[in-house]
């Protein structure tokens, strides 16, 4: 059966998914506010990350053995800081764009990117309590 | 944001889930660490040989007491924010009543979370530099 082209257009059902969120003024404020403090934080990871890098070039101009590992040690440090880094701005990101284009897409984008660091502090937070359950012991 | 559900995607719904999951096991391990980190600062302080506890019997050690017990209380103030600001997130992933609401209170949380560790760090990286001027000038 065909559809009859000059029908007039039907009540259809909203897609369950992709649409548009109304976000107050406070609410806007809030994200946009955390979104600061986000990318303020990842900045501190920048300044420990240039820190770590002058750190790792001091200890391998030593050329020991012992230079070279602490320069690795550095190095994978500066690697999780730089991945935390970038995911907490793109949780940043994803958030604001959530508030501002009022799609709940963009916030399960920042949700996404959240997740990402969490897990990564998750594991870093594991192994300190780990760490200092062994000292204690 | 009034209290209304948010049609997020089943997928997202599992992330907001799997990131409230992963901030409660941040928060719950870094309340642990910071208590025993608590427990055996003050183990040790109580433990000093008897002729350093009286030299240092006012100065010392209630400033070095003083400085656990403030570290534990911004140990415990910012981790219990992430606990809170997890379990909102989670309600929002697990209920569909007041999805905007829980949503507002877990990002309140969250901000205040991330807000006192740059200021602790903006507070340090100013007693760094302050240290390095006066040894400088000295």
């Amino acid at each position: 059966m065909h559809d009859n082209p000059f029908a007039p257009p039907t009540a259809t059902a909203d897609s369950p998914e992709g649409r548009g969120l109304v976000f107050s003024e406070e609410g806007v404020r809030v994200v946009s506010s955390l979104a600061t403090w986000m990318r303020g934080l990842s900045t501190f990871y920048y300044v420990g990350v240039a820190f770590l890098a002058l750190g790792a070039c001091g200890a391998l101009v030593t050329g020991s053995a012992a230079g070279v590992g602490v320069a690795l040690g550095f190095s994978i440090v500066m690697l999780g800081l730089i991945t935390a880094a970038i995911w907490l701005r793109s949780a940043a990101s994803g958030f604001e764009r959530g508030v501002y284009s009022d799609d709940e897409m963009t916030l399960g984008q920042g949700f996404r990117n959240l997740r990402a660091y969490l897990i990564l502090m998750g594991i870093i937070s594991i192994l300190s309590l780990g760490s200092t359950i062994l000292e204690v012991m | 944001m009034d209290a209304r559900r948010i049609p997020f995607t089943e997928e997202d719904e599992r992330r907001i889930a799997s990131a409230a999951t992963w901030g409660v096991i941040v928060a719950v391990s870094s309340l642990a660490t910071g208590v025993i980190s608590l427990l055996v600062q003050m183990q040790a302080l109580s433990s000093l040989p008897p002729g350093l506890s009286r030299l240092g019997s006012g100065f010392f050690v209630k400033g070095a007491l003083g400085a656990s017990l403030v570290q534990a209380v911004i140990v415990v103030l910012i981790n219990v924010w992430l606990l809170q600001a997890s379990l909102s997130f989670r309600k929002v992933a697990l209920t569909d009543e007041a999805d905007q609401a829980h949503l507002l209170t877990g990002f309140r949380r969250l901000r205040a979370y991330f807000m006192v560790q740059v200021v602790l760090l903006m507070l340090l990286v100013g007693l760094v530099l302050f240290g390095v001027v006066v040894g400088l000038s000295s």
